[in-house]
């Protein structure tokens, strides 16, 4: 089976500066998670994982919602593409939307591991320059076992972004002129259900928010909870802190992504089955 | 074979409405109309790119039902939006449309376009020429069987028309080619035309008899065609007239009849 779409999406997106630029700017928040932040001293031998952690999933939560924006736009301008090679071509709503999905996969999954190299070697500079002395490894995901379940959690929100981009494209497709917007809402919702978990949520929230759900998981895998937990900020800030406790068991915070997965995927489908052509130019707004 | 059936195609929130009663294609012919009259609109409808009311059949099946149907193939510039630069449209193409990279390189090589130097350019950074022969050699490089050619000659210089024509007659057995260039007409002479006057089709009538005809106001007996045209009725008559010939292209119809 010829993969050309998926080959297509995922070299010229390696070869956007977009891309990077998203990838390398998500470290900003590590960047002063080790510098401008820090965990009180007394701490630190303690926690340099849950904090590094905390700082890490933001930045794994953060980067797809920008690779989505680049696809946004890819995604705009080849309706007309779409709809003819749908009929006069080999395109099916599956290969289309599969394409997208791996491509989706492999380009953030590249980006997220280089950042997370980069990140580690952030956040280690970060402690020798509050001249706190943790061991490197300190700073890793809680065992071979945390690690396989961050990587899948990280994958969980990749594929999980790639359903909210398809929605989304639905509704740029419907508004062409506020696509600018529309295609900043994954970000935003990142920035927002992030914050969110500043505060102890109860087990509700994170069952219904997918987002929420997905940097639970992300937090607690990376950190070796028995469970997604309740609250993932180390507020440090203050001095004081905040005790994370399990309140979901993976496998329902999994399922809670998966199922709006899964729908917002079968809308996707759907759609893709009546794209006509929307000229790019209605995007302009004036 | 392409079919349409009491077509009307409306652009632009009903701005601009295109109709077409009936049309029935075996072969390859010659659509003609000046800018704006609904040629382009018409090939969108057939490619399955804006919606119409009526049937469009092509090759027995509906555009509207279409899958799969590799062996048409369009030129609309909107459709090679789908990747960024060339060399992508060549990857994609190749495995969603068939497209055969060899014959791309040879038909470009034809056309006296290194492939080389617009493998990496972006589309839109093509020049209009190099954007119109890009696109065609991309048409042509699937080997379709039922060709939908919007404006192949705009833009391109005198020398390469000569090359894009003998391709247009070499590839495909049936299709359509939109132009308002009336003097590349010669080479289509055993083509039958269609003439799309203000979103409206007429036709078709043979190549050759539109170049022996002229134009003239008011019904005549025995006239090849009556066009309506700026509230006006005129004739399409053999020896008489306006030459079509003459005119050069179908831009300056508008001009010559009111004028």
């Amino acid at each position: 089976m010829r993969m050309g779409l998926l080959k297509y999406l995922v070299t010229t997106s390696l070869r956007s500066r977009n891309m990077w630029f998203w990838g390398i700017w998500s470290l900003f928040w590590v960047i002063m998670g080790a510098f401008l932040f820090k965990v009180p001293p007394i701490y630190a031998k303690y926690l340099a994982r849950d904090y590094m952690d905390s700082w890490t999933v933001f930045v794994f939560a953060y980067m797809p919602s920008g690779v989505v924006i680049g696809y946004m736009y890819s995604l705009i301008y080849g309706t007309a593409g779409v709809a003819y090679l749908r009929r006069f071509g080999r395109l099916t709503p599956l290969k289309y939307v599969g394409s997208y999905y791996l491509a989706m996969l492999i380009v953030s999954s590249i980006l997220s591991a280089i950042t997370y190299v980069l990140a580690l070697i952030i956040m280690y500079a970060g402690y020798r320059y509050h001249g706190i002395d943790v061991p490197f490894s300190s700073l890793f995901p809680n065992g071979s076992l945390g690690a396989l379940g961050f990587m899948g959690a990280v994958s969980l929100n990749i594929v999980f972004m790639t359903s909210l981009l398809l929605t989304l494209y639905i509704v740029g497709l419907r508004l062409p002129k506020y696509l600018s917007r529309i295609s900043f809402i994954p970000m935003l919702l990142v920035f927002l259900f992030f914050y969110l978990y500043f505060i102890k949520l109860n087990k509700i929230v994170i069952l219904v928010s997918p987002i929420t759900a997905l940097i639970g998981l992300m937090y607690s895998t990376y950190a070796g909870f028995n469970g997604v937990v309740n609250t993932v900020m180390l507020n440090s800030y203050n001095g004081t802190l905040m005790q994370p406790s399990a309140i979901v068991p993976y496998w329902e915070a999994a399922l809670t992504v998966l199922l709006w997965t899964i729908a917002l995927t079968s809308i996707g489908v759907k759609i893709v089955t009546s794209i006509r052509y929307a000229p790019p130019e209605e995007m302009r707004e004036f | 074979m392409i079919e349409a059936n009491n077509i009307k195609i409306s652009v632009g929130n009903g701005a601009f409405t295109v109709n077409a009663t009936n049309m029935s294609i075996n072969g390859k012919v010659v659509l003609l109309g000046p800018n704006g009259s609904g040629k382009t609109t018409l090939l969108r409808a057939m490619s399955g790119l804006i919606p119409y009311e009526g049937s469009i059949r092509i090759n027995g099946v509906d555009v509207n039902e279409a899958k799969g149907l590799l062996e048409v193939s369009s030129n609309l510039p909107e459709i090679y939006h789908i990747a960024y630069n060339v060399g992508g449209l060549l990857e994609v193409l190749s495995d969603l449309k068939g497209l055969n990279p060899s014959s791309f390189y040879e038909i470009m090589r034809r056309l006296s376009i290194n492939p080389r130097d617009v493998l990496r350019k972006p589309i839109y950074a093509l020049s209009a020429g190099q954007s119109v022969l890009t696109r065609l050699a991309l048409t042509l490089a699937s080997n379709p069987r039922v060709m939908l050619i919007d404006e192949p000659f705009e833009n391109v210089d005198p020398a390469r028309r000569s090359i894009v024509v003998s391709l247009l007659l070499e590839y495909g057995d049936e299709g359509i080619i939109t132009t308002h260039e009336l003097d590349v007409l010669k080479a289509f002479k055993g083509f039958n035309a269609y003439l799309m006057i203000e979103g409206r089709l007429h036709g078709p009538l043979r190549v050759s008899d539109l170049l022996e005809s002229g134009i003239v106001e008011g019904k005549v007996k025995d006239a090849l065609l009556t066009v309506d045209a700026s509230g006006k009725t005129y004739s399409i008559v053999k020896g008489n007239g306006i030459k079509f010939g003459e005119l050069g292209s179908l831009n300056r119809l508008y001009g010559v009849l009111t004028g």
